[in-house]
């Protein structure tokens, strides 16, 4: 187990760069999730940290030691690839061994590590069978049973789930989330769900265009975005963002054709400047004396809650509510209530966060 | 139905055209040289055991054993196609896995010489095989031949639809580029690899021109080139003896077809699916 260190790493493809000078501190034994839209450079930052792809500049330590020049079996890593990359000809047995035998390890301690895997990923069924015989998700299994045999001192996990069913998906989180707990290997797992990036994160990095754009504790990032494509990445429906104002005096924002809402912090340096407003869906509650009406377009129920996509002045929002039943339907205009403290507010320009 | 039923008649037309000179073969190598003059009977005879142990054994007088051409043929036939398949192979890995100056150049050349048929440079190539001393030597009948642009390309083709990140894989696994080569890269082609076994066999077996150019020593006749002077021994006694020319003929054919038929199940799966 070893501690990730990455100092101003970059990449260019040519003349695009995949990633900008980007630093990263990733401790002994944590789980760190990259997510992002497709596209978005997190795989790149993988095969550079695995060795597959070399930086157009920068630095990457593990445990403290500079691996740049180093092959990637040199630097005592493992990685699961999204489409397993299992060779197709051999076993499972022999899928598992191989990289042990490369390093010319003892038969025995092969066969003790082997079995140590195949236990704790139940694979013993399957010990004979050739991938191609194999379901995605025995697939998935043995493709993690590849990677822990090695006992590296960091995992990469590149998209391993995103090829199986939603059902399998949930299970395979939870078994990727337990085998952390057991192991205890420094992780850094990419994804584009943010579902498995919430659940699976101990830690979380946001990524968009090349760039990092928030570090932290899931909790951290949901109820903190850093920046507006923060907020409308995360979360299931994503946070509403909307056009607004800051009010002459700096107190209160203001949404076209709505009343105003008093802010808890008063942005005087902003009067009268364009922001953009971020409400969760949760945030806005039906109530009869609530300050804001909107139009309710669309209603879709979840069972326990109900989504209502809501016309509010000239502009669209989602609501999130906890009930099984509407009172409701689609036409109607209904009062809503904004908690102050549940305000985000965002530069219009840079998306950045504005102190709150 | 109907046009089911006209489509197979249609084939078993077809094959019954493509069986008759085999079945002329068989009927002539079947009977004894006397049976044989002005008309061919209708019906095999009962002299194909002793025609094959006279091939065989005494072969044609003034010709070399047929037994020895045979070898040759094999040993020309082997050469050229694990020759064949060795050059193409490391080649094809070269142009898929490597990056080095002019890779690009490297495989348009070798694909631009499929457009070039053999006869086209067996002036020059004969020379270099004269310069070189290698007339009259298995080598000689071997070594020109192993370049092919078709087994190249096809296993290029193979290879650049490996999914990349099987290499990933491997190269995480720890695994160079000999390893990856022997370990992964070549049990994943042996499905393309014994298809084109089979055509190169096929291609080694039935070379003629070339054989006849650069051997003139008798030892190192091959099937295929030494018929013709099977038939001129053949055809200059009082009674011509067809019956074992062609009994030689038929023998000339059997080892491609075994060949075939062995590998029929890898051959078709070879040419269809380049996939896996
Ligand atoms: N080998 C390459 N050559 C040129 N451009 C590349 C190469 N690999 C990646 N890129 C570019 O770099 C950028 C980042 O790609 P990357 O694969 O890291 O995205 P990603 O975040 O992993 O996306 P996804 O979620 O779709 O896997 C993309 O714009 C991509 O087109
Ligand atoms: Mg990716």
């Amino acid at each position: 187990m070893a501690t990730l260190e990455l100092y101003q790493v970059c990449k260019r493809f040519g003349a695009a760069s995949a990633l900008t000078p980007t630093s990263l501190q990733v401790a002994d034994g944590e789980f760190v999730v990259l997510v992002g839209p497709s596209g978005c450079g997190k795989s790149t930052l993988l095969r550079m940290i695995a060795g597959l792809e070399s930086p157009s500049g920068g630095e990457i330590r593990i445990g403290g030691r500079c691996v740049n020049a180093q092959e990637p079996s040199a630097r005592d890593i493992a990685m699961v690839f999204q489409n397993y990359a299992l060779y197709p000809h051999m076993s499972v047995r022999e899928n598992l061994s191989y990289a042990l035998k490369l390093r010319k390890l003892e038969r025995a301690e092969i066969t003790r590590r082997v079995d140590w895997a195949v236990d704790l990923l139940g694979l013993q069924p399957l010990l004979a069978r050739k991938p191609g015989e194999l379901s995605g998700g025995q697939r998935q299994r043995v493709a993690m049973g590849r990677a822990i045999v090695r006992e590296p001192q960091l995992f990469l996990f590149d998209e391993p789930l995103s090829n199986l069913d939603a059902r399998l998906r949930n299970h395979m989180r939870v078994e990727i989330k337990q085998l952390h707990r057991r192991l205890g290997t420094t992780t850094v797992y990419v994804t584009h769900d943010q579902v498995e990036a919430m659940t699976l994160a101990q830690r979380m990095v946001v990524m968009n265009h090349g760039r990092i754009e928030q570090v932290g504790t899931p909790e951290e990032v949901y109820a903190q975005p850093a920046s507006a494509f923060v907020a409308g990445f995360l979360g299931a429906p994503p946070m509403n963002l909307l056009a607004a104002r800051v009010s002459a005096e700096g107190t209160h924002v203001l949404v076209e054709d709505l009343a105003p809402l008093p802010l808890s912090a008063p942005q005087p340096a902003r009067a009268g400047r364009a922001v953009t407003l971020g409400l969760r869906p949760e945030a806005l509650l039906p109530d009869v004396d609530g300050c804001w009406t909107v139009t309710l377009n669309l209603i879709e129920s979840l069972g326990g809650e109900m989504l209502l996509h809501a016309g509010v002045g000239k502009q669209a929002c989602v609501l999130r509510i906890a009930t099984t039943t509407s009172p409701w339907r689609e036409g109607d205009t209904l009062r809503v209530n904004v908690a102050s403290t549940a305000l985000h507010l965002f530069d219009a320009d840079s998306g950045q966060r504005l102190p709150s | 139905m109907k046009r089911q039923w006209l489509r197979r008649s249609g084939l078993l037309l077809l094959a019954l055209l493509l069986a008759l000179p085999l079945y002329a073969a068989l009927i002539a190598a079947s009977h004894a040289p006397g049976d044989l003059l002005g008309r061919l009977p209708w019906l095999p005879g009962n002299r194909l055991l002793h025609n094959l142990r006279t091939v065989l054994g005494a072969g044609l007088p003034g010709s070399p054993s047929v037994l020895r051409m045979l070898g040759n043929s094999l040993v020309m036939a082997l050469g050229i196609a694990l020759g064949k398949l060795t050059l193409a192979t490391l080649s094809a890995y070269a142009v898929v896995y490597f990056r080095f100056p002019l890779r690009h150049t490297a495989f348009v050349l070798i694909l631009s010489s499929l457009m070039l048929p053999l006869e086209v440079r067996f002036y020059p190539t004969f020379q270099v095989s004269a310069g070189l001393h290698l007339l009259n030597s298995y080598g000689v009948l071997i070594v020109p031949l192993i370049a092919s642009a078709t087994a190249t390309f096809l296993l290029r083709q193979f290879f650049a639809s490996m999914p990349p990140s099987l290499l990933d894989a491997a190269r995480m696994d720890g695994a160079g580029p000999m390893q990856f080569f022997l370990h992964s890269a070549l049990p994943l082609a042996r499905t393309p690899l014994a298809a084109l076994f089979v055509l190169e066999f096929v291609y080694g077996w039935n070379q003629y021109l070339w054989p006849l150019l650069t051997t003139t020593d008798a030892r190192y006749a091959t099937v295929v080139m030494g018929m013709q002077g099977l038939i001129n021994a053949g055809t200059s006694f009082a009674l011509p003896r067809w019956d074992l020319v062609m009994t030689t003929a038929l023998l000339a054919l059997l080892p491609p077809l075994l060949v075939l038929l062995l590998a029929q199940r890898w051959f078709i799966r070879g040419l269809t699916d380049i996939e896996k």
